[in-house]
């Protein structure tokens, strides 16, 4: 099992008010799935990913991520699996735009041990694999939308991931780029990695193996196991 | 390098007015260093004249004419001069022999260099503080014909004590003739401050009267004098000289040995001095003080002020960090690095400065007027300020840091 989440729960104080953000999440996720998790907006799916992410905590529940309880990590345990372990793609790209393709996506790799003289060879690799290969001595900011988000692909894959968390991935994409985009998630799903995308949008779920289905903090179905409301 | 990279990445967009800040933080940090040497500098030669003169010390400044003295025959006009006032003030009972500066010139490394002459009266006397050695081996006999003598300034960095410098003096002899060979029995301490009795002035301070030296103390001793008459050396002497009251001397003797200077020249008694020296080195502190402890502040504010502009304009990189698996505890060591080497860069550069100064302006790469102190209390302070600006800088570009989780980052650009 890649993922092992138990009532996953994290509230918001807003004032004196609570919001629930997440509300007695439970769910497995196995090595090299492709999992959707659809919700309106406010649903707390992004809450769900931070978590999952290892990028925030739940007040409550557990998580274990290829076995490791990720809540008993401290910050640098935690960041360590971040950097080997997890992808992020995310809808605003989340590049540094004033730097290099090459920069962008070697950016992992400056927070492990790789050699210097591998990360060049890794980027290259992981660029061609995503097909810009060519864009490499180009600022991020001289590309397009949707080939930013390839060169957030590569950046997630540099390190060799087990999943991959994909925030409303083609959100900012038009239709045209955003089916390239799904097509590529593919591609690496039948690679052997498991991904997870977050998601409002029906037609991007439906491309997914599986769907988790989330509303007001609550899953309310699990690909066709419903849970009440 | 990788972390050298990161931390170079905190001042991408960033880099000119990083730059900026740290040519003025290099700029402010020297002009503050130099102030307060000078202002040091005062106050070491105020305590050097109280440990090397005594209260009844005179320092005379006879009014001579420089058109007399360039037309007379001799080879040292004004050291016959001060013999011919010497030989009168002899018969006052409160005489006791005068202390005059007696020098001559010489190349040592192609480079001119003073050689002082030290009665024994004076290498007792003016025993100045040194940074090894002993002045006591002055004494010391020689077998193998070498001279003893004490370095001063830049120009004997190299060299250790018991080391033998050669030295081409200015004289009529050969250059064989005029070479002699000196052994370095003890090494001035900076600031390299010796006797040097040439100003005159109405208002006159230790400041003027303890100069940088650029050469070798010598003590004048049938041996030296051998020496120089075989290689025909040029000794000249400075206007004035220091001279004091005999030890035990009545107040009629007193008065009647100044008077007998008074009567043909300005004379400043051991009091009057301090005083001079006293009011200069208050002077200083009012004038020179104020300023740069004002740019230093400002610098420190700036220094701050820069950095929590970019740590605030560095935010969303930061959580992009994150992301990529770099833990909080690391984006602070990268943020602490790069504010850290702003400061440490302005640092190193006035300790590298500082640490040259005396070559630089011995070798006249750079002016200085000499009248400054650089030494290991300079290091050390710049060394605390720069801690202490980096410090308050960290302290604070961390506490914003903070309060802003990657987070909130990453919500804030969602929206």
């Amino acid at each position: 099992m890649l993922i092992e989440a138990e009532g996953l729960t994290k509230t918001y104080k807003i004032g004196r008010d609570k919001f629930v953000a997440l509300d007695n999440a439970t769910f497995n996720i196995d090595e090299g799935e492709f999992v959707a998790i659809q919700g309106t907006s406010g649903a707390g799916k992004s809450t769900l990913l931070h978590i999952l992410g290892c990028l925030d905590t739940a007040d409550s529940g557990s998580y274990h991520l290829g076995g490791v309880d990720v809540f008993k990590l401290n910050d640098r345990e935690t960041a360590r699996l971040r950097n080997e372990k997890i992808g992020f793609v995310l809808q605003d790209f989340s590049l540094i735009n004033h730097k290099k393709v090459d920069f962008n996506v070697m950016l992992p790799l400056y927070f492990n041990k790789t050699p210097r003289r591998e990360m060049r060879e890794r980027v290259e690799n992981v660029l061609d694999a995503v097909g810009i290969g060519s864009q490499v001595g180009k600022r991020a900011n001289q590309l397009s939308g949707g080939q930013r988000q390839r060169v957030a692909i590569a950046r997630a894959l540099v390190n060799d991931p087990s999943v991959i968390f994909a925030d409303e991935p083609t959100g900012a994409l038009d239709s045209k780029t955003s089916k390239e985009v799904m097509k590529l998630f593919r591609r690496l799903n039948e690679k052997g990695i498991a991904i997870v995308i977050v998601t409002h949008d029906n037609a991007i779920a439906d491309c997914c193996d599986r769907k988790i289905v989330i509303e007001d903090g609550k899953i309310v179905l699990d690909s066709g196991r419903k849970t009440e409301k | 390098m990788k972390n050298l990279r990161l931390i170079f990445e905190f001042f991408g967009r960033n880099k000119i007015p990083a730059i900026i800040i740290v040519i003025t933080y290099t700029v402010v940090l020297f002009f503050a260093n130099d102030s307060f040497g000078q202002y040091r500098y005062a106050a070491y030669t105020r305590d050097l004249m109280k440990r090397v003169e005594t209260p009844d010390s005179l320092y005379c400044m006879p009014i001579v004419s420089d058109g007399d003295m360039m037309s007379s025959d001799s080879a040292d006009p004004y050291g016959d001069f001060i013999d011919s006032i010497e030989e009168g003030a002899k018969k006052c009972k409160a005489y006791t022999p005068f202390s005059r500066t007696t020098y001559l010139a010489g190349m040592f490394n192609g480079t001119y260099i003073n050689c002082d002459l030290f009665t024994p009266d004076m290498v007792e006397r003016y025993a100045l503080p040194l940074s090894g050695g002993n002045w006591s081996d002055m004494n010391r006999k020689n077998d193998d014909g070498c001279i003893n003598a004490i370095a001063s300034g830049a120009f004997f960095m190299n060299m250790d004590v018991g080391d033998v410098a050669e030295v081409e003096l200015n004289g009529k002899g050969s250059a064989d003739e005029r070479t002699l060979k000196f052994r370095i029995v003890g090494k001035l301490a900076k600031p390299y401050a010796a006797p040097f009795f040439n100003a005159a002035g109405t208002e006159m301070s230790s400041r003027y009267l303890y100069q940088r030296l650029d050469g070798l103390i010598l003590m004048e001793n049938d041996e030296l004098s051998d020496a120089l008459d075989k290689c025909g050396g040029y000794i000249s002497t400075t206007a004035n000289f220091m001279t004091a009251y005999k030890s035990g001397s009545s107040q009629e003797e007193k008065d009647e040995y100044l008077k007998y200077f008074e009567d043909q020249f300005s004379v400043f008694t051991y009091d009057e001095l301090m005083a001079e020296s006293n009011e200069l080195i208050s002077r200083e502190l009012k004038r020179r003080l104020p300023i740069p402890i004002f740019l230093l502040t400002i610098t420190c504010v700036a220094l701050l002020s820069i950095s929590v502009l970019v740590i605030n304009k560095k935010l969303r990189e930061y959580s992009i960090y994150y992301l990529c698996g770099c833990s909080r505890f690391k984006s602070y060591a990268i943020i602490s690095g790069a504010i850290t080497l702003m400061s440490l860069i302005g640092g190193l550069l006035n300790i590298v400065f500082m640490e040259g100064y005396y070559y630089l302006t011995s070798n006249g790469f750079i002016k200085g007027g000499g009248e400054t102190i650089y030494d290991g209390f300079s290091v050390l302070f710049t060394v605390i300020f720069a801690l202490v600006t980096a410090f308050l800088s960290i302290a604070i570009s961390l506490l914003i840091f903070r309060k802003s989780s990657p987070i909130e980052i990453y919500r804030k650009y969602e929206t």
